[in-house]
Order: structure tokens, then sequence, then C-alpha cells
């Protein structure tokens, strides 16, 4: 009989207490284990799509809004800013690459990103199936906004104001055209839906409906600076428009049965000057990390924000959630490891005599000690083991859920600091058994076995 | 020479072979616990395979001396030698050691491990000599004391009598060259008892072990010609 097999056999001798230790273990580190597999899916998602734009440009306001808003499409724009202004960014020897992006509308709560196809590039985006959009109107789904919606290739639809699943105001003058939809990427760009930046400006310059602010406009100050968005129509500046000829040569495309409908919009309509959600900036040097947002800070309509930056300040604020949630599994740990100490100590104490008579067959102080300890491991290996399986188990059944109603890719595999979760618990439960081991190492053989 | 408590009756009456060392050698031993004396520079001497009947009143000292031949307990003067080993000289792993190799104790209680059954027990009392599990020694051994039909039972499902045979087999089955019994008999009916004396004598005779045995049951008295009677003037 091995200590091993012992420790096992006085396990199964109190079935009901080792599996009550066991189950306490294992949700203790089920709760820590998912947290950590949840909080680094989260911080992995957001840092990849950070990280692929070095700094956002946009109306001033805030900053954290303006990353959230263009980077990762889940709040409403700050405002747009005089498409001009890319010169300022074209031309600065700091600049690589600037990306436009227009925004403003969705089609069943999937946001409508105007932009140009290097957007794609940024996260190693690649066509499923058709082609990247060319001429105004033309639109390609990413993998999850084409899987929710149905839409595919050669269908057709009509863009809404704002981001409602439940549909705003749409623009029944404009309809898109799906030219493409992209493969699965695990990014942002999954759940968005690509057009040129002309398209976007076309439609909401032209569109009678569009007479009033953008819904998901959030910063009133930013349209108290613009306040020709609301009387663009009384304007008479837009002779210099970027996007007429583009559209005019889109009157004149015969390809697109709607294009009298443009045509007869372009006529009747009177555009304003050309604006821009944002630009998305690559730098040429890492100099450009510190020196450029403070230049355009200071010298421009427009605010500079780093998305790795807003990212930090954003996992800083969710951290402390995701800390209260891992102080209670901390406490639901150590109350399961208090339960482990207490169930080996009384076990000890029921067993004193089983102990002393190992010792007058022969066993060593060393032996009693990790007879105690070993069984002590065996639970904690068992909780721990179980522990990971749930915390794998439901991040595994997430995924899928995820998956199947989302089309969000999330991983179920390890999260970094489990290997210290289990390090850690191994030695509570080590630590749990410590009193009991010493005691039974001390044994006082006679006047145990004579019944003192 | 024994101290004024006790007499030895009568001598061995086997000559112990040349060269070959005792299996008990007490010399003015003295043992207590916490300054306490309970026994007082006894000297004895139990040559190898001879059995010993210890008596005395309840306090005497009996379960005391096998304390101290078991290796629990140090004289506090004198000395006091197991096959020749002092085990006052062991370090006390050496002495756990020593004692699982070539003693084995039979309570007046069992305490079997309540979590294994009953070849398990054996085996575990094997393993703890430093012995393989001997499944066939095991078997054999309760197949000699009648208990092979328990050898899957748990402890608690025995009866007293029979629990105590399982104890005698487990002391038996590492096969020990000193068998010591702390008064094995003292709560088994008189069936249960003089079965138990005899199979101890029996199988001790058979292994060639050396039996000490103490008891203050007069039922099993009669069965050892030499007899250590403790404690005259003890207490219980």
């Amino acid at each position: 009989m091995s200590t091993w097999g012992l420790a096992w056999a006085w396990i199964r001798f109190r079935p009901l207490g080792a599996a009550l230790n066991v189950a306490l273990l294992g949700l203790g580190t089920a709760t820590i284990a998912l947290l950590m597999i949840a909080v680094q899916q989260f911080e992995q998602r957001l840092t990849a799509d950070a990280d692929a734009v070095d700094m956002v440009v946009g109306a001033k306001g805030s900053p954290m809004q303006l990353v959230l808003s263009t980077v990762f499409h889940v709040d409403a724009p700050v405002g747009n800013v005089p498409a001009e202004e890319v010169q300022f960014l074209d031309q600065h020897s700091m600049v690589k690459q600037v990306i436009p992006m227009a925004l403003g509308d969705g089609f069943r709560g999937f946001r409508i990103v105007g932009t140009d196809t290097s957007y794609l590039d940024l996260y190693g985006a690649e066509l499923a199936e058709g082609r990247l959009w060319d001429a105004p109107l033309e639109a390609v789904f990413g993998a999850v906004s084409a899987a929710q919606t149905g839409l595919g290739l050669g269908d057709r639809f009509v863009g809404e104001h704002g981001l409602s699943e439940a549909g705003g105001p749409t623009h029944d003058d404009f309809p898109y055209d799906v030219v493409g939809v992209l493969a699965p990427t695990g990014s942002v760009v999954d759940r968005l839906v690509f057009t040129s930046a002309a398209t976007v400006q076309i439609v909401h310059e032209m569109d009678p409906y569009h007479d009033h602010d953008h819904d998901d406009h959030a910063d009133e100050a930013h349209h108290d600076d613009h306040a020709d968005d609301d009387d663009h129509a009384d304007e008479a500046h837009h002779d210099d428009h970027a996007d007429d000829d583009d559209h005019a040569d889109h009157a004149d495309d015969a390809d697109h049965a709607h294009d009298d409908d443009h045509a007869e919009h372009a006529d009747d309509a009177v555009l304003r000057a050309p604006e821009i959600t944002a630009f998305l900036v690559e730098f040429s040097t890492p100099m450009a990390a510190v020196a450029l947002p403070r230049e355009i800070n200071q010298s421009t309509v427009m605010q500079a924000a780093r998305p790795a930056y807003e990212i930090q300040r954003l996992l800083r604020l969710i951290g402390f959630g995701a800390d209260v949630v891992r102080a209670f599994a901390v406490i639901l740990v150590v109350g399961a490891v208090l339960g482990l100490f207490t169930a080996l100590f009384q076990a000890h104490e029921e067993r004193r005599a089983d102990l002393a008579v190992m010792r007058v067959l022969g066993a060593t102080q060393r032996r009693l000690f990790w007879q105690i300890v070993v069984e002590s491991l065996i639970l904690t290996v068992t909780g721990i083991a179980l522990g990971l399986v749930l915390a794998h188990g439901v991040a595994w059944g997430a995924s899928l859920w995820l998956w199947e109603y989302s089309q969000i890719l999330v991983s179920f595999a390890w999260a970094d600091g489990e290997i210290v979760l289990v390090l850690t618990v191994l030695g509570l439960g080590v630590l749990a058994a410590l009193p009991s081991a010493i005691r039974a190492a001390g044994i006082d053989i006679p006047r145990v076995l004579s019944g003192g | 020479m024994t101290d004024s408590h006790s007499e030895v009756s009568p001598q061995p009456e086997t000559a112990p072979l040349p060269g070959q060392v005792p299996a008990i050698e007490l010399a003015a031993a003295t043992v207590g616990y916490g300054g306490a004396p309970v026994l007082e520079e006894l000297d004895w001497r139990v040559e190898r395979g001879e059995h010993w009947l210890v008596i005395g009143p309840s306090g005497a000292g009996k379960s005391t001396l096998l304390h101290l031949l078991a290796g629990f307990l140090s004289p506090v003067s004198g000395s006091a030698k197991v096959l020749g080993m002092d085990l006052t000289t062991l370090a006390t792993p050496a002495r756990d050691r020593f004692r699982g190799r070539n003693m084995a104790i039979v309570f007046q209680r069992q305490h079997l491990v309540q979590a294994l059954n009953v070849t398990q027990n054996l085996g575990l009392a094997r393993r703890l000599a430093g012995l393989d599990l001997g499944e066939e020694i095991v078997s054999t051994t309760l197949r000699r004391l009648g208990v092979d039909a328990f050898a899957r039972t748990r402890p608690g499902e025995l009866s007293v009598g029979e629990a105590q045979r399982v104890a005698l087999a487990r002391a038996l089955v590492v096969e020990p060259k000193i068998l010591l019994a702390d008064e094995p008999t003292a709560s088994l009916d008189d069936r249960n008892a003089e079965t138990v004396a005899d199979l101890l004598a029996q199988e001790a005779e058979r292994l060639g072990s050396t039996l000490v045995m103490t008891t203050h049951d007069g039922r099993v008295r009669e069965r050892f010609a030499q007899r250590l009677v403790l404690g005259n003037g003890g207490s219980s």
C-alpha cells in the first residue's frame, strides 16, 4: 500500500466530505480561471484592433469616444471635420499613410464605414467572394455582418441613420449593391459594412431626410462648430466637392440601374463642403507618437487620439470591475482552502490511531508527514482539475454560443496567468495540510495507542 | 537481577546458541514518564525464540516495558538492547525502520486502518516493514488464522474476535523476529481469548519468533512457562 494508495483509500472512506472539498476548490478555481480567460480575450481583441491603428484624428471632443467610435465602432462618432484637413496629414513628414473614415449610417445594427480599401490591409482582411468596392454605392460586407444580415453578392440594401438594430430613417433613394464579402478576421472588420468615403458623403449630402444631425453624433458642441450641417441645402460653395466628379461618373455608369436616380439627386442637391468623420494615421517614425498628436491638438481644428493609450485607460477602468470579481473568487478559494484545512485536521484527529499504528509498523515521521500532504494534494489537484475543466468548458460553450449567434471568434485557450493560479492553489492546498501533517509526524505513539 | 518489584520465574530452559545475541537484554533499565519511574533498574534477558508472559496489575509497567522494547521510550538509566541493538543509539527514522523490520505488536484494541480492507491492512504492514506486498503469504496467513473469508472485508464489519485475529495476522505477516502482545485477550470472551492465545503461541513457534505477551488475564497465564512479574506494589 503506497502513500498515494493509502491517501486515496482515506479519501474514498469519506466521499461526501472529500467531494465537498473538491467542489469548493473547483468552484473557486473555475471562477478565477474563467475571469482570466475572459479578461485576456477581451484585452486581446481590444489590443489587436487598437494596435492596427497608430493614431486617430477627428473632431475635437472626447479622445476615448473618438477611438471607440472609429476603431472599435462601439460608440457614436464625435463629429465631422473638413475633409480638406487631410492635406495637413498627407503632407506631414511623420505620416506614412492616412485612411479616411466617413461614418454615420448603419444597416441592421452594423456600421457602414466609408473608407478606402487600404483600411482592410490594417487588419489583413481578404475577400471571401466578390470584389472590393470601387464605384459609389458599392458595398462589401464583413463576415459577421454578412452572415447576420443574410446579404450576399448581388443583393441590394439601403442604409439607416445611426446604429440601432431596430433601424432609423432610411436613405431609400440610395440603395447599395453588395459586391463582395470578406473572410473572417476575428477583428472589428468582421462586423462592418464597407463602402467608399465618397458614397457616405453623397448619401448624407443629397438625402432629403438628412436635414438633421445624425442621431449618433453625440458631440453637440461639435455640431455647433459645424452649424452649416443643418442648413447645407442653402449653401452654394460645393463646386469643389471632391465627390462630385465621382458621383457624376457614377451617374454616367450604365452598369448601375439606379444611376438615373443618383443623377437626379445630383441635379437636385446643393452640396455642402465635404466632411469626414476621422482619419486613421500610420506613423512613418516612432517619434511621431509623441510629437504628432501634440502638434495636431495645438495647431488644427482636429484632435488626435492614440488607440493604444486610450485602450489602456479603458482597461484600467474595466479592470476595477474585474478586480472586484477576482476578489470574490479569491475569497471563494481561500474559503475552500480553509474548508480543506478543517477537513484534514478533523480527519487527522479521527485517524490518530491509524497514524500511530503506522509508526508501530515501521513508518517514519517523514512518511506520516507526506501521507497527509499527499492526501491534500490529491484533493487539491482534483479540485484544480475540476475548476479548469469547468472554466474552459464554460469558455468553450460561450465561444460556440458567440459564434452561433454573433459570429464572434472567441478562444477558450489557456490564459497567461492560469499556471500561476494552478501553482497558487496547489501551494495553498499544501499549506492547508501542514498543521495536520506536522501533528501527524509528531504523534505520541504510546499515548494514542493506550487511548490517551 | 530484577528490581524489588519484579521477579523472573522460572529461568529459561533452553540455553542460547553460542555466539547468538539475545533477543532482549535489559541491564538496570529505569523507564518512566515525566520523571516518575514506572520500571526501576530492571534486569531481564530473553533469548531468541523464547515465549515470555509479563504479568502484573494495572499500572505495574507492562505496557511501559513493551514501549521500551519497541523503541517508543528510552531508558532514563541503564541500557536496553533488542536483538543486540541499543535502540537509544539509533536516530528516530532508523529506530522506526528497525522496529518495522524486526518487530510486530498486537494490542488490546486492534487498531486496524478502517479505510482499508483486511488484505490491504496486511499489505500496508508489509510495505511499512520494507517488504513486498506478498500476496501469497498474506492469504496463507489469513487462512492459518481462520479469517481468510474476510479478506475483502473492512475492519468495521468484523466482530471483536475476528478483528483481533486479523490484527494478529497483520503482526505475523511481516514474520517478525520479536512479537510483542499487549493484553491481546483482555477484550475477548473466553473462547476468543483462548483461540488468540493459542494462535499467538503456535504462530510464534512456527516462525521462530520471540514472543513477549503482557497480560493480567488469568485465562492465559498457564500457557506460558516463562514469566516476568512486574509491580508487586504497582498501582492501577
